[in-house]
């Protein structure tokens, strides 16, 4: 199974899928993310995690298959969100029950009553197998969810990447209140750095850039058969009557025609049309990014670096996704320069989760070693503090591999990732060489200052007067500080 | 322009007039700048009536405007403060102990002694006088034996008198012997030689009493008081002056300096001796006497560039000189003569070749 190809990787897919599970449920209904995470270890090497959430709950007569059933399927509609319902999760739960034989506990409330099952998943017929149910009256009101799972895990050795994950979530949700307790004991405790809770991503239609011709016929396939081309074409993000009509128009097409009596050749022109006709762009309504304000407390409160450069991109299209990407470089203060050994220091997040692994094959580590010139930035990244930040908000993330770790190297993410480093480079420059210009201003005053207090000393000795009071000299100071740009070496020739 | 003599006032009147300049600039608010004449080899020229390089008119302006015009100005104003109060107590100093009391003066920044050396120079260019006028004296180098006896002038040891061959190993020639007055001399000529060694062999050899002749030898480039005291015995005295040096590109400059004057101290007259010949050791004679020889380094190579490119080298002679080293790409040293003596004792060089070269110029 993916990311739980061994025991290290396992602890830390188990408690973020799990995690990730809380804070959507915290998230997509607007509420502020309190997550309480313990790990214990329990008889015979195993693991146990609990993870409890104050998010929206489920209602009973979802309980069994939100947390038994792996749902697959598609929808059209596409909406941002940290995964594809709780699969992630559910991959846990499995996880757990193979590892060990032990059922799911799962309590969760509404606010109204409280409900606890333990339950397992039957492999076979993708079904819940329900062994316990209880249910108690809930006084307070309180509403949430808390899951209790056992499994099999190294949580030693997936403790530093465990940690670099929250510290990493703290950055991309500095709204939301983290409390880990691990299996030795430790708290890692990460209290919310804002107050100011982000505004839920909406559900759009894909653009039309970027659908390739696979997939426009299987939306054609799955649309009513009668539907005109043009009403099909206004299912499309940013395709109203005018647009249809007039694309159509220009791609010789008839837009009264029932798209099930289009022909292959005329699909494939519609299909082509996607790629060359001048649609409005994608306007990411349906995308939360994580805003400038948001990622510029979060580097601070975990780096406090010297300076940060933050870039958000305008929305932006792949296969009919939309994506937003946001760029950051934070330099020097808390963050130290390379050591020689470790690689280039990258943050990396998609759709708000922090991804750890394999950064190395990441489309945004690409574009840092291969498409930018540094040189041109004055920035040395063997030498220079520096840390680079991204974060990708998509309806769909192109993740490489099934255990969401890399982002793949599509050219439109590829090219957008690269326009934003190449701001934020430039912002950072211009910020370095104004510092540099200061601290040369300010070490020039101060020879200046040097000098002519000399030459004071001197001609005042020569021509036995009394020395000139500083304040004179200061003006001349500022004279000759002001004018270096423009004086040209005179001396030459004598030495 | 600079005579070479001394002026105690004069050299105290401008560096009242240079403090006072830039006193007047600080004190109105204006950026310091002072006018120095350029020396280098672009901006000197032969004035035929002095038969000597002087300098043109180029002048490089030095001012604070910048932080290193700034500092370089400090430094040569601490140069002119610290020649006004030597001539205040009566005390000189040298350019090495003018270095070694500028560190202690660590905003001034000077880091080895030519950063204080250039100053000087500058200083004399800016003031029109020599260092010797405002109290800074080189170190000794050269030495001087022959009939030639001499009365000092400088204070305290006035009237006392020095003859040049009652010292078995020469005498040396610092500023209190270059301006002395000569008193008596039976010499006919005089002999400028590039090394200590060959001069001490010369004196054993008694080549003075065969040839008649005042022996200097310089230590490699003359010192300005061996200068002085070359054009002296030649204009007071009317001597005429022979040089030997090693056949390479810096003995044949050292010769060229004392004829022609250097670049470096073109501000000031009167060091160079326009009549005096070199004789030897010539590039051309090299193969002519057949002379162990070695082989021109990157080095020779590139200084004989900047001598080819040098206004003192235009005249024929040199021109031909400097084309037989380029041509053989050979050097020799005077000592490489020493193969050819026939007997202990008695060198080729002193008795065979010296005489020859002078036969030449018509000297004996």
């Amino acid at each position: 199974m993916a990311g739980f190809d061994n025991q290290s990787r396992a602890v830390y897919t188990v408690l973020r899928e799990l995690v990730e599970n809380s804070l959507d449920a915290c998230d997509s209904n607007g509420i502020r993310p309190v997550v309480y995470v313990s790990l214990s270890k329990v008889g015979q090497g195993d693991l146990e995690i609990l993870v409890a959430d104050n998010g929206s709950g489920i209602p009973r007569r979802y309980i069994a298959d939100s947390f038994g059933k792996v749902f697959f399927g598609s929808k059209y509609s596409v909406k941002q969100n940290r995964g594809t319902f709780g699969l992630g999760g559910k991959m846990a739960i499995l996880y757990g029950q193979l590892s060990t034989g032990e059922p799911v506990e799962v309590a969760t409330s509404t606010g109204t009553e409280i409900h606890r099952v333990r339950l397992s998943i039957d492999v076979k017929l993708n079904q819940p197998v329900v062994h316990e149910r209880k249910s108690s009256s809930n006084s307070s009101g309180l509403h949430g969810t808390t899951v209790r799972l056992r499994f099999k895990g190294d949580y030693v050795s997936a403790r530093s990447r465990i940690v670099k994950y929250l510290r990493m979530t703290r950055i991309a949700l500095p709204y939301s209140i983290i409390v880990f307790r691990d299996s030795e004991g430790l708290v890692f405790m990460a209290p919310s750095l804002t107050d100011e809770l982000p505004k839920p991503p909406k559900e759009s239609p894909p653009h039309p850039y970027g659908v390739d011709l696979v997939k426009l016929q299987e939306m054609i396939g799955t649309s009513k058969r009668t539907m005109p081309l043009y009403k099909f074409l206004r299912k499309f993000s940013r395709v109203g009557d005018v647009t249809a009509m007039n694309f159509t128009q220009v791609m010789g097409l008839d837009a009264n025609k029932p798209i099930s009596k289009m022909s292959d050749e005329e699909i494939r022109r519609i299909s082509d049309g996607f790629k060359t006709y001048r649609f409005l762009p994608p306007d990411g309504t349906s995308l939360s990014p994580l805003g400038i304000e948001t990622i510029r407390t979060g580097l601070k409160a975990e780096y406090s670096p010297e300076y940060i450069a933050i870039d958000q991109r305008p929305p932006s299209a792949y296969e009919g996704y939309s994506f937003i990407v946001e760029t950051a470089i934070a330099y020097g203060g808390g963050i130290l320069p390379p050591n020689g050994v470790e690689e280039v220091k990258l943050l990396r997040f998609a759709n708000k989760i922090p991804l750890i692994y394999d950064a190395s094959n990441d489309v945004s580590m690409h574009v840092i070693l291969e498409d930018m010139d540094w040189k041109n930035y004055k920035l040395n990244l063997k030498t220079d503090p520096l840390l680079f930040f991204v974060h990708i908000a998509a309806t769909k993330v192109p993740f490489k591999t099934a255990g969401k770790e890399y982002v793949a190297d599509r050219e439109e993410i590829r090219r957008e990732i690269r326009l934003g480093f190449r701001e934020c480079a430039r912002v950072l420059r211009n910020y370095l060489s104004k510092k540099i210009n200061q601290i040369y201003r300010s070490q020039r005053n101060e020879k200046m200052t040097q000098y002519l207090t000399l030459l004071s000393k001197y001609s005042s000795g020569l021509a036995g007067k009394p020395e000139i009071p500083h304040e004179r000299l200061r003006t001349l100071i500022q004279l000759g500080v002001s004018w270096e740009g423009y004086a040209g070496e005179e001396e030459n020739g004598s030495k | 322009m600079v005579q070479s003599d001394t002026n105690p006032r004069h050299a105290q009147r401008a560096l009242l007039r240079l403090g006072e300049t830039i006193y007047r600039m600080l004190q109105e608010a204006r950026l310091p700048e002072v006018d120095i004449p350029s020396r280098s080899t672009d901006n000197i020229i032969f004035d035929d009536k002095l038969q000597q390089y002087v300098l043109g008119t180029k002048e490089i302006r030095r001012s604070a405007l910048n932080v290193r015009g700034a500092r370089s100005l400090a430094q040569l104003l601490w140069v002119a403060y610290v020649s006004k109060e030597l001539m205040h107590k009566d005390q000189v100093t040298t350019l090495r102990d003018l270095f070694y009391t500028s560190l202690n003066e660590r905003q001034l920044e000077i880091k080895e002694q030519q950063d204080t050396d250039l100053q000087v120079e500058d200083l004399e260019a800016v003031l029109g006088v020599p260092r010797e006028s405002f109290n800074i004296i080189p170190h000794d180098r050269g030495t001087a034996f022959g009939s030639l006896t001499l009365e000092y002038n400088v204070r305290g040891f006035e009237g006392k008198r020095v003859d040049l061959l009652s010292h078995p190993d020469g005498v040396s020639v610092g500023p209190g012997l270059a301006h002395a007055s000569f008193v008596k001399s039976d010499a006919r000529m005089v002999l400028v030689i590039e090394k200590h060694a060959i001069f001490i062999q010369m004196i054993r050899e008694k080549i003075h009493e065969k040839l008649g002749t005042i022996l200097i030898e310089t230590g490699g480039q003359a010192s300005r008081a061996a200068r002085i005291l070359i054009r002296r015995l030649n204009k007071e005295l009317g001597l005429p002056v022979y040089i030997i040096t090693d056949a390479d590109p810096w003995g044949m400059h050292i010769a060229l300096v004392i004829i022609s004057g250097s670049a470096k101290s073109a501000h000031i007259r009167n060091l160079n001796t326009p009549g005096a010949k070199w004789v030897g050791f010539w590039a051309t004679d090299i193969e002519k006497y057949k002379v162990p020889s070695l082989q021109l380094t990157q080095v020779d190579y590139k200084r004989i560039e900047e001598l080819k490119h040098d206004p003192r080298y235009s005249d024929p002679f040199f021109k031909k000189q400097i084309h037989a080293f380029l041509k053989t790409g050979k050097k020799a040293e005077l000592e490489a003569f020493s193969s050819k003596n026939k007997a202990i004792g008695v060198t080729y060089l002193a008795n065979v070749y010296l005489e020859k070269k002078l036969k030449e110029v018509g000297a004996i």
